[in-house]
């Protein structure tokens, strides 16, 4: 199995890929590395924080693997997809964010994690309508609680710059 | 006339308006005005959407009235409570709290990790709603925002 690192305001968690369930998203995902950017906190999800994609690391990937019934565990890591089609018609406070195309990595790092809310949602997703694509494509095997503990704080603190890299050898 | 409360983010230049809701809430009224001014730090939510928070005195432990059925509107002011270890997880799930909510766009429904949370609903925002709003959504980039809560005399 593949190794990716995340590295986060000085601390470093490595998850291990799902070659064996999604390979061609682990391919994918594992071609754009090394990838960076600001890294922001979940407002629906819980304990999750986010890498949007950007420029010619954007992926549009059609969803692969068992269809999940969108429960999410600590330490999972889903690629996201989701049409600008999507949120077109949102008012008032939604922000360009809300209303573009997206695409992102999300890591889970709490318990409890997502709950029914996390990424996959039954009527939307890509297999029905292609509107949004979730797919679960990598685990946390070992992440220092300095690390976790760095995901909680981007909500109390705002964004921070978060590296994803491949764990070689 | 109902009494109305101003809540601002001085560090925004952000304030909106609310009316208390006392025909609906008139226990959850007086308790949170009594305890006015309030001047704390704000954080936004994680679960609930477009929403932020603010966390009481627990000592604030109010009983359920008007509760909200599921989904609130744009500007709803909402007070909530959890008892000591209501649910798993720490540090959250295992501390008693009490707190308010401000829903400041749609698509926002009070949750946590089991669920919708019934919450009293007391206030609806009046005026400056747009201007709060923008300042509530900046605390998802720029983290917790200090909030002021004051009676309008």
């Amino acid at each position: 199995m593949r190794k990716i690192v995340f590295e986060l305001t000085g601390t470093r968690a490595v998850a291990e890929m799902l070659d064996d369930v999604v390979p061609k998203t682990c391919d994918a995902v594992w071609n754009i590395l090394p990838v960076e950017g600001m890294s922001i906190h979940a407002n629906w999800s819980s304990r999750e924080i986010m890498l949007h994609l950007q420029g010619d690391k954007i992926l549009r990937l059609p969803p692969e693997g068992p269809t999940r019934r969108g429960t999410t565990a600590p330490g999972d890591i889903v690629y996201f997809w989701r049409s600008p089609q999507m949120s077109r018609g949102k008012q008032l406070a939604y922000s360009a964010q809300f209303q573009r195309e997206l695409s992102e990595f999300a890591l889970f790092y709490g318990d409890p994690a997502g709950g029914g809310l996390a990424a996959d949602d039954p009527p939307r997703t890509g297999r029905t309508s292609n509107l949004q694509v979730s797919t679960l494509f990598a685990r946390l095997i070992d992440a220092s609680p300095e690390f976790l503990r760095k995901c909680e704080e981007i909500r109390h603190n705002g964004l921070q710059k978060l590296v994803v890299t491949r764990s070689e050898g | 006339m109902s009494r109305k409360i101003r809540i601002s983010i001085p560090d925004e230049g952000a304030s909106a308006i609310a009316d208390l809701l006392e025909d609906d809430a008139p226990n959850t009224c007086d308790a949170i005005w009594n305890l006015l001014p309030l001047r704390v730090k704000a954080m936004h939510d994680i679960w609930s959407g477009h929403q932020v928070l603010v966390h009481l005195d627990k000592s604030v432990a109010l009983q359920p009235e008007n509760v909200l059925t599921y989904l609130p509107m744009p500007g709803d002011v909402f007070y909530y409570y959890r008892p000591p270890h209501y649910f798993r997880g720490s540090p959250y799930g295992r501390s008693e709290s009490a707190e308010l909510g401000i829903v400041y766009d749609r698509d926002t429904r009070p949750q946590g990790p089991r669920g919708p949370e019934a919450v009293n609903l007391f206030a609806n925002i009046s005026s400056g709603l747009e201007g709060l709003a923008k300042a509530c959504e900046d605390m998802i980039y720029r983290g917790q925002k200090h909030l002021v809560i004051e009676k309008v005399e």
